[in-house]
């Protein structure tokens, strides 16, 4: 397959262009050469300890990974992940007992935001006759996991601090960004979110534990935490493939693609690619055509994907055509594998061994 | 690929690592058969063991799969009928056919109707743990789209009509219940129910067959990924 022309390649296919991989990964180590804050590449994102080793060779990180679950984490660390931060909680004493084991081999953190996973995390860390690093976790505007108040976060703390076989670490705080997509708009949805994470981490200082990481992010805010001495690290993901609705932020690329070829004519102006739903994932609405122009996707299901445009349009049985996600992480996770491309010729194989790690 | 904790053959349901994806064979066992012959849809779930399980029902005619690829995988499962309801449009393709022929009953066309998730009933469901009960009224779970799937919709949550789930993080599923409905505490078990079974075979490497809430055994979904 190395070296094959695009057009020679078997369908459907999951691409990634190199150029724009190592583009998107050169943008933020370069933002942050000359910062404190550091890079905690997302695991989740691209499932393949290749791709973090560039991010980590590009400079700007914090050597390790983030990971949302410990098996996931497992198979980062397995090949040469620095440290580990599992920014999930874990309550079941045998997944405790896995993430025990793990924290033997590398520098492990893992997230809570109640006293009972705390207990949990404590028994399972004295019992394995290890240390594990803990972060409170604060919900900034997920509704998702995580205290919703400074004044939840300092007595939790207390207790982690309190907790043998635990190391209180800091905070951690996931981040999306919804609202406007111009920078100002985004500076201020974004800095809003870090003050909130860093009223937090204030409280816990008040109460006179030191906190040594704060950890923000996805990559939205990469630029806008920079702006936060406060702020140790962001955890950032999407960035290094991208995906269709992040696309305002002009200084990344997309660079997934899954590739797929026409295999009937339906009428006029209508035709069927090979690409299953559960090949790209449509959580949210369909994937984005890329070119021809005057076509577009108009449905996607098990059987493939329906290709539209006005009459005589130009994609014939057997044509290749390419589909840009609106959810990179879903769709990377339905593949074991990306063929890397370069000028139009496959130039490698990268491998996701962390595919389907949902443990 | 998945690396779940191992748990042996005979442990209880509520053991096996989450998210889990389950096959409940007595309610496998009770989906009425076709009234005709028909070929079953071996791509929904991808997986041999079941498969098998199907075609040893009178009414069944072979398998029915996507691809190529698909068909690869369960000829070499020991399949010697198989229908591929996509078009083979590359030469590589029509070669692979070629070679599967020697085999196998190779079809893309025949008039059997297609049995499809109907032969699954409600069987599957994805178990899930409670890790998180960060404001009353809400609890995060182990199991979001990743592992349950959101292309189709929602899903539920198994015998509680009341609570409602959400698998719109990649990661997490929430389910919010009302205020006067049990909470759900740190550690407490649930299973998910797919909005589209077909999607979650494709979110997992192996399947869990279990009988009166006891494993009985593990199956590969070996064509998984075979797009």
């Amino acid at each position: 397959m190395i070296g094959a022309r695009l057009e020679e390649l078997e369908t459907p296919v999951l691409l990634v262009d190199l150029a724009a991989l190592e583009h998107n990964i050169r943008v933020i180590a370069r933002h942050y050469a000359d910062k404190a804050i550091r890079l905690r590449p997302h695991g989740k994102n691209h499932k393949s300890p290749a791709i973090l080793a560039m991010q980590v060779a590009a400079g700007g990180t914090v050597g390790g990974v983030c990971a949302a679950k410990v098996s996931e984490a497992e198979v980062f660390a397995a090949a040469g992940a620095g440290n580990v931060l599992v920014a999930n909680q874990m309550v079941d004493p045998a997944k405790i007992r896995r993430l025990a084991e793990l924290a033997r081999r590398v520098e492990t953190t893992v997230a809570v935001d109640s006293a009972e996973q705390v207990a949990l995390l404590g028994e399972g860390a004295r019992s394995a006759g290890v240390t594990l690093g803990v972060v409170i976790e604060v919900d900034t505007m997920m509704g998702r996991a995580g205290v919703r108040s400074p004044e939840q976060a300092a007595p939790l703390a207390r207790r982690v601090v309190a907790t043998p076989g635990l190391r209180f670490r800091g905070i951690m705080s996931h981040q999306v960004p919804r609202g406007p997509t111009d920078r100002d708009g985004r500076f201020a949805e974004g800095g809003r979110y870090i003050e909130r994470a860093l009223a937090a981490k204030r409280a816990i200082e008040a109460a006179g534990m030191p906190v040594e990481m704060v950890s923000t992010g996805e990559s939205w805010t990469y630029d806008v935490a920079a702006g936060y001495p406060e702020v140790t690290e962001i955890e950032g993901g999407t960035y290094a493939l991208m995906e269709v609705p992040y696309a305002y932020m002009r200084e990344f690329r997309l660079a997934l693609r899954v590739m797929g070829r026409v295999v009937a004519r339906r009428d006029a102006t209508t035709v069927i690619g090979d690409v299953p739903i559960d090949a790209i994932g449509a959580p949210n609405g369909l994937p984005t055509l890329d070119g021809p122009r005057g076509v577009e996707v108009t449905g996607i299901d098990h059987h493939g994907v329906t290709l539209a445009g006005a009459a005589g349009a130009p994609l014939r049985v057997g044509d290749a055509f390419f589909l840009l996600t609106h959810q990179q992480d879903v769709t990377v996770n339905r593949w074991d594998r990306f063929v890397g491309v370069r000028d139009g010729r496959v130039e490698k194989v990268i491998e996701a061994p962390a595919r389907g790690c949902v443990h | 690929m998945q690396r779940p904790i191992d748990r042996p053959v005979g442990a209880r349901l509520e053991e096996l690592d989450t998210p889990a994806l389950l096959v409940d064979l007595e309610r496998l066992d009770a989906v009425a058969e076709p009234p005709e012959p028909v070929r079953v849809e071996a791509w929904v779930h991808k997986t041999p063991a079941i498969a098998r399980l199907q075609v040893a029902h009178p009414q069944v005619r072979g398998i029915a799969v996507r691809g190529i690829a698909e068909a690869e995988v369960f000829a070499g499962a020991g399949f010697e009928d198989i229908r591929i309801l996509r078009p083979l449009v590359t030469e590589a393709a029509k070669r692979r056919a070629a070679a599967l022929r020697r085999t196998v009953r190779l079809t893309f066309d025949d008039d059997l109707p297609l049995w499809g998730a109907a032969a699954l009933g409600d069987a599957v469901s994805v178990s899930t743990r409670v890790t998180s009960v960060p404001e009353p009224g809400r609890a995060i779970t182990d199991c979001g789209q990743k592992a349950v799937g959101r292309d189709f919709g929602e899903p539920t949550v198994a015998g509680h009509p009341g609570w409602r789930a959400h698998a719109g993080s990649a990661e997490h599923g929430v389910v919010l219940f009302d205020a006067g409905a049990r909470p759900l505490d740190i550690g407490a078990w649930l299973r998910f129910v797919p909005a589209d079974v077909a999607t979650v075979f494709t979110l997992h490497d192996r399947v869990y067959a279990v009988r009166d809430g006891v494993l009985e055994a593990v199956w590969p979904i070996a064509a998984r990924g075979a797009f």
